[in-house]
């Protein structure tokens, strides 16, 4: 294992367990650590891997793998993300037979109803965020909304839409450069 | 297990902009796995546990229906496909980058998954009871994050004691 990956590895075991509510509130500091403190990446490598992590379908903590990927290779890629997700793995492990054990305690009731309308208002405010980065022209956002509005009405599958705007981004491509064959 | 892992690889899969709509359009309403209330109560719990929500969502459902064994199933299957597709994804990037359809695709996409999670924010929303001092809550805490563009994380730990306060000392069930 090289130095540089050595080092990150032992900052994300601890990293792990700070990120509580996941990895972008720790993005600064993972900016800090990794592009000014360590120079391993520049800042626009940082930013356009984070981007595509973005795009990508899963969790966006998968820009943990793609730093392991980038410093080491296919080993790299494992060893930073097993470090990453291992703490957090046993502690989610350890609430979660906490939350079964309580069971319908009256307190344990009242706090997990209390968190419902914090729950809601922090999903209502990323899907606004992510809404107006991938917004990048007046039809994107029309998409957004008709995604938005097929879903929420009709139940339409992810999967399918997913699918269709990826063929429909191709075919705007094709028609934007003039149909070459 | 089996059922676990394929549920678990599908949100995985479909996860554009983050996997939390999937799970729920797969664990509440297709699967049933869990109710409207049990999600938004888990993941609220969730949201307080280090790393990613919706990996701890998963160590949850899978350690609550198979046990230990349960949630590493849950835990892999959540992030194969993910961890694949982005590897891929990066090795060929130097050469996709420069790739005008895949650009493009790739932009289109992400527009409809922001599509699917303002749906299900905004079913979330709606299914959420319609109380006074919840409608109250969520109000502020949009207000501060999209809104004014405040810190997730100090806002969170204000509101919180807030909410489970109005919460304890008012009389709906």
């Amino acid at each position: 294992m090289n130095d540089s990956l050595f080092g990150l590895t032992t900052y994300l075991l601890v990293l792990s367990l700070l990120a509580v509510g996941g990895l972008n509130g720790m993005l600064p500091e993972l900016h800090r650590i990794v592009v000014e403190q360590e120079s391993w990446l520049t800042t626009q490598q940082f930013s356009e891997l984070f981007a595509l992590c973005q795009a990508a379908p899963g969790p966006n903590s998968i820009f943990i793998t793609v730093l392991g990927f980038e410093l080491g290779g296919l080993a790299g890629a494992l060893i930073t993300t097993t470090a990453f997700t291992l703490p957090a793995f046993f502690v989610a492990y350890y609430a979660m037979r906490l939350w079964v054990s309580m069971g319908e305690r009256h307190w344990f009731y009242v706090v997990r109803r209390g968190l419902m309308p914090i729950t809601v208002g922090l999903i209502l405010s990323s899907a606004w965020f992510i809404a107006n980065t991938t917004a990048v022209s007046i039809p994107h956002l029309f998409v957004t909304m008709t995604t938005a509005s097929l879903v929420h009405y009709r139940a339409c599958s992810p999967a399918l839409l997913i699918l269709g705007s990826g063929v429909f981004g191709g075919a705007v491509e094709w028609i934007r450069s003039g149909l070459p064959i | 297990m089996i059922p676990i892992f394929k549920t678990f690889f599908r949100i995985g899969l479909l996860g554009f902009g983050g996997v939390l709509a999937v799970s729920r359009i797969e664990l509440v309403e297709k699967k049933r796995w869990l109710s409207e209330e049990e999600f938004v109560q888990m993941l609220g719990i969730c949201n307080f546990l280090p790393g990613a929500n919706v990996v701890s969502l998963a160590v949850f459902v899978g350690g609550i229906r198979a046990g230990f064994l349960g949630s590493v199933v849950a835990f892999l299957g959540l992030i194969s496909a993910p961890i694949a597709i982005i590897i891929l994804l990066v090795s060929s990037y130097p050469i996709l980058s420069l790739n005008p359809f895949f650009q493009s695709s790739l932009s289109w996409m992400a527009s409809c998954g922001a599509g699917i999670i303002v749906a299900i924010a905004l079913r979330l929303f709606s299914e959420l009871p319609k109380f006074k001092s919840y409608l109250i809550i969520v109000m502020v805490l949009v207000a501060c994050i999209a809104g004014f563009g405040l810190s997730i994380i100090p806002v969170v730990l204000v509101m919180t004691p807030i909410a489970v306060l109005f919460e304890a000392s008012s009389s709906h069930e």
